[in-house]
């Protein structure tokens, strides 16, 4: 399906790209651009190549076939699944947000005034400016995913990409999370890319969804996407949409026939 | 040489008159730049998880040596040759579905060890050396070898110094690192070939035992005693500056061959130090 709506700058676009690591696509013919301040969700089940679309935007996976077209010197803030990391490493909060910076000075460059600066204030805007000396591993699963955006922002990044933030929190830590996520994106005007597979987490927050099914792509602004019938189609399920003091909640009804009446 | 038995032990580890012996001195030299250099770069070996790939590159190592005294090459050149090339091939991304990483590094120091067996048995000059090559000759460290590893050791410590917060990010995720605009190839290549100059180098000079403990144990030691990455290289450095002497005076009056009697001084601070942070954990 073919998404041609922004009118804004557009950062990012996708010409009948097919993905994959060498056994077939993972995901094919997506077809589609990101505009400047965007709020992109890109939902699917486990192992539907949502991470995949982001190492695609990252460079780091060639399409074959089809383009991507990427602004030049456009900078990606990368938050990749925390549980990817290994936490043998002894490092302290500090340690890792200043990693942040690396890509902004040369190898023999000591961090300047100015990188310290926007070092304290990635730190601040991500609320753990106390934990500066704390060790990362001793934090706790919603402390980690702050350091690790505070690292993506200290890149200064144009856009943030964040693969399931909200992976292995409870539902104050998705809460404060996706709240974080949201502010960055007001605040900040950075244009975010995020991929989950919570349903429930995405469509509070995001303007516009993008659902990967059978390889494929479709996309739709945030309240298109909210329609039962639609979701019980994609997910085979019967959906049920509420609306609970300005939420959304996505809940099954049950009836695992829905979407074929 | 006197035995263990006639002298104490604490004099046997800690006296340092045996260093007025010449040959000593310069086994304590070797000792000390190809251990200090092994401890620093073993922290990011045990931090990477690829202590086996250690184990295999001595073995490359051990098997270039073997390799260049067969042929009659440069036994130094050839088993830095074959480290590196070892190092590299299990540096590149790759996805290993059937076969398993750890099984193919398997696969490499078995077939290093036997061949290198096979190229010492063949070759009557090399088998000293080949006797060496396991258990160490930093009894026979010469002036040139010891010239050598100060050289190998500067460079390493002088990359290290320069790219330490380059070198650290690329580790701990590689992924994130790449997308900021880092040369993670750049960086993963100045890692590998570090560590396969140093080993190669040490290696030669003090077996593969002496070598591969100097890559663990300093390590493992600094790891259980700091929470710093800086204080951990530090403590690594200084574990091998105070076991290598007291390795090699123990080896001296017990009459033990160095490499093993080193690793037997390193295992055993290891054990001491766990057991004290044990003993601290309980009583706070």
């Amino acid at each position: 399906m073919r998404n041609n709506q922004h009118s804004t700058e557009i950062l990012i676009e996708f010409r009948d790209v097919s993905l994959g690591y060498g056994r077939g696509p993972v995901v094919r013919d997506l077809t589609f651009s990101i505009g400047k301040g965007d709020f992109l969700g890109i939902i699917g089940p486990n192992g539907s190549g949502k991470t995949t679309i982001l190492r695609a935007i990252l460079g780091g996976v060639k399409p074959s076939p089809g383009a991507i077209n990427v602004r030049p010197g456009l900078k990606f803030g990368y938050v990749m699944q925390r549980q990817s990391l290994d936490e043998i490493f002894p490092l302290t909060v500090l340690d890792v947000v200043s990693m942040g910076r690396l890509g902004n000075v040369g190898a023999l460059r000591r961090f300047s005034r100015s990188d310290l600066d926007t070092i304290d204030h990635s730190l601040s805007i991500t609320g753990i400016a106390d934990l500066r000396r704390k060790s990362y591993r001793d934090l706790s699963g919603g402390q980690k995913q702050r350091v690790l955006v505070a690292r993506a922002l200290a890149f200064e990044p144009d856009v943030l990409l964040l693969d399931e933030p909200t992976n292995d929190l409870d539902i104050q830590g998705e809460e404060q999370i996706m709240r974080l996520i949201r502010d960055i994106h007001l605040s900040l005007g950075v244009t975010i890319i995020l991929v989950s597979h919570l349903l429930n987490v995405v469509f509070n927050y995001v303007r516009r969804v993008m659902f990967l099914k059978d390889k494929r792509l479709r996309i739709y602004n945030k309240e298109d996407a909210l329609r039962p019938e639609l979701l019980s189609e994609i997910y085979e399920t019967s959906l049920q949409v509420a609306n609970v003091d300005g939420r959304f909640i996505i809940v099954p009804t049950g009836d695992n026939n829905a979407s074929s009446q | 040489m006197p035995v263990l038995s006639e002298t104490p032990l604490s004099y046997a580890l800690f006296s340092m008159d045996v260093f007025t012996e010449p040959f000593l001195r310069y086994a304590l030299f070797a000792g000390l730049l190809a251990g200090s250099v092994c401890a620093f770069l073993g922290v990011y070996v045990v931090l990477r998880r690829i202590v086996f790939l250690g184990v295999a590159l001595s073995e490359a190592a051990a098997l270039g040596v073997a390799l260049g005294l067969f042929v009659g090459w440069r036994p130094e050149a050839a088993a830095f040759g074959l480290t590196l090339v070892t190092a590299l091939l299990f540096s590149l991304p790759g996805r290993y579905q059937i076969l398993s990483k750890e099984s193919l590094i398997g696969w490499a120091y078995v077939v290093a060890t036997g061949i290198s067996i096979i190229l010492i048995a063949k070759n009557p000059s090399a088998e000293a050396h080949g006797l060496d090559v396991v258990s160490g000759s930093l009894l026979y460290a010469s002036r040139s070898e010891i010239l050598q590893l100060a050289a190998v050791a500067g460079v390493v410590f002088l990359t290290f110094i320069s790219l330490h917060r380059f070198f650290l990010f690329v580790s701990f995720d590689k992924e994130t690192a790449r997308s900021m605009g880092l040369k993670t190839t750049f960086y993963e290549f100045a890692f590998y070939a570090c560590l396969g100059l140093s080993i190669s180098l040490a290696m030669k000079t003090a077996g593969i035992l002496f070598v591969f403990a100097s890559l663990i144990i300093p390590a493992m030691i600094s790891l259980r005693l700091f929470r710093r990455i800086r204080l951990i290289l530090l403590g690594a450095v200084a574990v091998a500056v105070i076991t290598v002497p007291a390795g090699i005076s123990f080896s001296f009056h017990a009459d033990l061959p160095t490499g093993p009697a080193v690793v037997c001084v390193y295992a055993a601070l290891f054990v001491i130090v766990s057991c004290g942070k044990g003993l601290y954990s309980l009583l706070r």
